[in-house]
């Protein structure tokens, strides 16, 4: 079967709905495919998103001060009527879905009009020391850039919600072949002072136009590193200041959407996944869709941080002072104190049973500047720890 | 939280109590389908009211066997909207549609993909963006879907792959500009 073939049933593949089996085996291996299904993921985190905000906005209807009487019946089909005035529910429900993550294009001018897209993105290992973002082992977000022509290209890797600059880097691709591509690069850990990135990239504009050479000074002191790239390989390029980046990147004969994260279509028993999380607390939207972490092992823990509710911890098992929350496939639900939690992501969260339970934990009193780095209260971000016990005992500090 | 059997013996027995806790569990999610279905607020109310009422009134057409109260109610305000919209001026519900389809495209940057997501779902055929709304926000299955709008499973099938593929033609757009 071929993807043209195949593409129909990509959705129903989607939507657990029944496929033929040789369309199955075409989807699950076939990398366009399952980046279609990531982008039919993608679309309906953001549908969901929207269902959010509308519930958010929905004015409770005009009260109905009294309902026909089945008795009397003088009711009339089509007279004004009028309803109870009522809180109201939210009504978003259970869909799976895969991930999406960030695009970097790159487009060869010779080379039979090769394209090379690429990603990059801080690795998903995990992380001991204290929670903050600036500690973060993996940055979900990253910056999409236009689709460009060789030559040298500033990148940055930003934290949740383009907000805090964590890594700026700058990459010049020099030759794309089927086979190999080779490129240069620079990465170093900067310091935004506070400010978000786009404040600060911003500040950086106002003195001028803000160009690939003004990020070179930035970058002063970091070495130019030189690869010769095997496409369709994960490259780990340390960064100046700390840390790896990693690199990945795929060459064709035209766009694709394309994803570095290949977060499991059915995660581990033992395994929490977080893609592109977005939550939703009794009827508003806190977080939109971003971040990614993954975690696996009995101890472990992924955390949360949503501005103006604290440190939110998961956990695939019971620990002091955590509450029950009902996993089914991309969807979380829980209840903090007497509030409901709707969690979604991308990608299923949890695997093994469905509904599976996992557990959760509300740090209230968390806040990111505690570590004594700066960040901006209002910036969420997505992080993991080895040990839940770890955790807890850094948030007793 | 009641169940189903429970609401619906209530209504059948004309208790308001059970109609009031209907509408708190389904009112929300019913006005939000059956905006995405219209395109048109007022219309939506208008409809979700009628739908509650012609529950209340007919109170005989739920099956346990056949499905959820909740897939039945949506059922029952798919096929009031299509009545509504029968008798109302088309330009009613069409001009909510009418004016987001006059808006010039906006480039798309990452914060806004919601947004424009939100353009192009209005764009759809109102059955291809019931559809989806039903399967990604209710989480419906196909055969559910097929009941609740009166349409064959093959209908379901083919416009929801349609609906995504213009979802997604301007979801890569975003993503590449």
């Amino acid at each position: 079967m071929d993807c043209l073939t195949a593409e129909p049933f990509v959705g129903m593949l989607y939507d657990g709905e029944e496929a033929p089996e040789e369309a199955v085996q075409h989807i699950t291996s076939c990398p366009a495919c399952r980046s279609r299904l990531r982008e039919y993921a993608a679309i309906a985190s953001e549908i969901r998103v929207l269902a959010a905000a509308e519930t958010q906005n929905l004015r409770p209807l005009a009260s109905l001060a009294a309902l026909p009487s089945r008795r009397r019946w003088r009711f009339t089909l089509g007279s004004p009527v009028r309803v109870p005035r009522f809180a109201l529910v939210m009504g978003i429900a259970i869909i799976a879905g895969l991930s999406v993550a960030l695009g970097y294009f790159e487009k060869q001018r010779r080379s039979q009009d090769l394209w090379f897209q690429c990603d990059f993105r801080l690795p998903q290992s995990q992380y001991t020391g204290p929670i903050h973002p600036a500690n973060m082992p993996q940055l979900g977000w990253g910056f999409r850039p236009p689709a460009m022509l060789l030559g040298p290209r500033p990148f940055f890797l930003v934290g949740p919600e383009t907000q805090l600059g964590a890594v700026a880097g700058i990459v010049d691709i020099q030759q794309v072949r089927s086979d190999r591509v080779d490129f240069a690069i620079q990465a170093k850990h900067i310091d935004t002072e506070g400010q978000s990135l786009k404040a600060w990239i911003e500040k950086q504009r106002a003195a001028g136009p803000f160009r690939v050479d003004d990020l070179r000074d930035i970058l002063a002191g970091s070495p130019l590193r030189y690869y010769r790239y095997e496409p369709g390989t994960m490259l780990r390029i340390p960064i100046e200041g700390g840390g790896t980046l990693i690199f990945h990147g795929e060459v064709g004969d035209k766009l694709s959407a394309f994803s570095s994260q290949e977060f499991p279509l059915e995660p581990a028993p033992d395994e929490i996944v977080l893609d592109q999380p977005a939550l939703v607390v009794e009827k508003s939207l806190i977080l939109r869709p971003g971040g990614a972490v993954k975690i696996s092992g009995p101890q472990a823990c992924a955390y949360m941080y949503i501005p103006g509710k604290g440190l939110l911890v998961l956990s695939l098992h019971a620990f002091s002072g955590a509450h029950e929350a009902a996993v089914d496939r991309s969807d979380a639900m829980f209840e903090l104190d007497h509030e409901w939690y709707y969690l979604f992501a991308h990608t299923p969260i949890a695997g093994g049973d469905r509904p599976k339970t996992i557990w959760v934990y509300l740090a209230k009193n968390y806040e990111p500047s505690q570590s004594g780095l700066k960040w901006n209260p209002g910036n969420p971000f997505v992080g993991s720890a080895p040990d839940v016990r770890q955790v807890l005992a850094q948030l007793k500090q | 939280m009641a169940n189903d059997q429970t609401l619906w013996q209530g209504i059948v027995n004309g208790e308001r109590a059970a109609f009031d806790a209907l509408f708190r569990l389904y009112s929300a999610p019913l006005r939000l389908f059956l905006r995405r279905y219209t395109s048109c607020p007022d219309a939506a109310d208008d409809v979700a009211q009628e739908t509650f009422l012609q529950l209340w009134k007919r109170h005989n057409g739920f099956d346990p066997a056949r499905g959820t109260l909740k897939q039945y109610l949506f059922g029952i305000a798919r096929k009031q909207a299509v009545h509504h919209r029968n008798e109302w001026p088309p330009p009613m519900w069409e001009m909510a549609s009418e004016l987001k389809a006059a808006l010039p495209a906006e480039p798309v940057a990452a914060e806004d993909r919601t947004a424009d997501l939100n353009e192009a779902l209005v764009r759809l055929e109102p059955e291809e963006r019931a559809l989806l709304w039903l399967r990604e926000v209710e989480g419906y299955s196909y055969a559910e879907m097929a009941d609740i709008l009166g349409v064959p499973l093959g209908t379901v099938k083919s416009k929801l792959f349609s609906a995504r593929g213009a979802l997604r033609r301007v979801w890569c757009n975003g993503r590449k500009e």
